[in-house]
């Protein structure tokens, strides 16, 4: 079994967690609950497929997985996120995102046969700024609490080193067309490194927000 | 060669990137902690200076007990004391003449115990504020004062409101903290009081010609902390301006509290 594969089936960790612990968490913290549950799905059958039944293609999983994150994190940041102008644009990118997935999928990236790197890019970007407005949020609120018991700043932090360090592959895999296998292996090599890290956040922020730390606030400023 | 330099520019890239990100969360976390920790500070610095004020508070009460306790002792209880012996010669009087002469002794000092017990509750609940008001009081006592002729005391104002009783008894105390230490310590010859309403706003200005005071006393000094004290109970604040030619310059400010409020 190959470390890529090892990085993305790592995901099934947490996702047992969250299923132990179901009952546990909260409503933002279920987002993060579906998500992961999805994403070991959607691993468990892309490599099944991949190792198994060579024969088949396994890319519209991660096509479907791609948008379906996407939707699960805009809406878990519409939930986290207090200002009325940012619950807009949140709801104004949904839908144009949406819009352009069924355009990227019929015109651009077929969904059968290509990976959606269109759409993970937009993904990778929306989610770095998405945690940096979390970031921002926190540094605004007049609470300061222990920040490692905050669920959503570690995730935060998580989404914020995959995606930013992930979204250089993804740019280069979309827009260089010479691109090479070997190229590809050395980089995905290094992609399954940040996977794992982005797991542990995933199982980090699943664990604090089990346990459903009350954020105490410490000052009355 | 041109696969070798792809290959670094997207391995670089990718480090760079999560180094970068790493880094954000490592200020965030320093930047959030300094913020806590300078939270903390805050609060503490500004507990200690409850504190201080409520020791200060304490501390003038104390005084005030023991002034009271002194007056009653040495004066009322001393004069009672002198009227009990007057009453017991006068069981011994042999004469009418002699008689007359001890009740009338005995009167005199029941009159001054009577004067004395007066002075004393003044001092706690000042008579001529509960029925005249501040302005009458400040006036009262400026009045007082400048009768000695050893100190002036002018006095302006423009208020208008009614007044909470608790707010014109801790203004006139304030007053009287100030004219004290005046007084007392300054060796001040003259003294300005102005008090205006601006703004649901109570202002007073003071200002005298003595020695001023020194940088450490504006905080450390009982009757400053009394001052602050009392400013604080009704909302407001007080600044010290420093005078080219020494003396002493206030501004002191507090919420027009009304009585019906």
């Amino acid at each position: 079994m190959s470390f890529s594969t090892i990085s993305s089936l790592s995901i099934v960790v947490p996702a047992i967690w969250a299923i132990l612990k179901f009952t546990s968490f909260n409503k933002g913290a279920k987002f993060l609950v579906w998500l992961v549950l999805i994403s070991s799905i959607v691993n468990i059958i892309a490599n099944y497929l991949l190792h198994f039944n060579e024969g088949h293609f396994n890319v519209h999983y991660y096509n479907f997985f791609a948008i379906t994150q996407f939707v699960i994190f805009n809406r878990l940041y519409y939930f986290l996120l207090k200002k009325d102008i940012l619950k807009k644009v949140l709801n104004l990118l949904l839908f144009l995102v949406l819009g352009f997935t069924v355009v990227n999928w019929l015109f651009l990236q077929p969904i059968m046969t290509r990976l959606s790197t269109n759409i993970i890019c937009i993904g990778n970007v929306s989610y770095v700024v998405f945690s940096l407005l979390y970031f921002s949020q926190l540094l605004k609120s007049e609470k300061y609490h222990n920040l490692m018991h905050d669920w959503a700043f570690l995730l935060s932090a998580g989404l914020l080193l995959y995606n930013s360090s992930t979204f250089v592959l993804f740019l280069m895999t979309n827009y260089l067309a010479d691109y090479n296998m070997e190229i590809y292996d050395a980089s995905s090599n290094l992609n399954a490194v940040f996977n794992l890290v982005l797991t542990g956040f995933y199982f980090t922020s699943l664990f604090v927000a089990a346990k459903r730390y009350k954020l105490v606030e410490v000052s009355g400023a | 060669m041109e696969d070798f330099a792809l290959e670094s520019l997207i391995i670089g890239g990718m480090s760079i990137m999560f180094i970068t990100a790493g880094g954000v969360i490592a200020f965030f976390i320093t930047y959030q902690k300094r913020l806590l920790n300078q939270q903390l500070k805050h609060r503490e610095a500004e507990k200690a200076h409850q504190l201080e004020l409520l020791n200060a508070n304490f501390q003038s009460q104390e005084r005030e007990r023991n002034r009271i306790g002194r007056d009653l002792h040495d004066e009322v209880g001393a004069l009672l004391t002198t009227a009990k012996l007057y009453f017991r010669y006068l069981d011994n009087a042999q004469s009418a003449e002699k008689f007359g002469e001890l009740k009338d002794k005995a009167m005199d000092v029941l009159e001054e115990t009577i004067a004395s017990v007066r002075r004393v509750s003044h001092d706690m609940r000042p008579v001529v504020l509960e029925r005249l008001g501040l302005v009458d009081a400040i006036v009262d006592l400026a009045d007082k004062i400048n009768d000695s002729a050893q100190v002036k005391i002018s006095f302006e104002h423009n208020l208008t409101t009614k007044l909470d009783f608790e707010v014109q008894l801790n203004w006139y105390r304030i007053v009287q903290e100030l004219i004290n230490n005046a007084l007392k310590h300054a060796n001040a010859s003259h003294i300005d009081i102005k008090f205006y309403e601006k703004d649901q706003a109570l202002i007073m200005k003071y200002e005298d010609d003595g020695v001023g005071l020194k940088d450490n006393s504006i905080k450390s000094g009982i009757g400053l902390q009394n001052i602050e004290s009392r400013l604080t109970l009704m909302k407001g604040d007080f600044e010290v301006q420093t005078k080219p030619r020494g003396g002493l310059s206030m501004n002191l400010t507090s919420s027009i509290k009304t009585q019906n409020a």
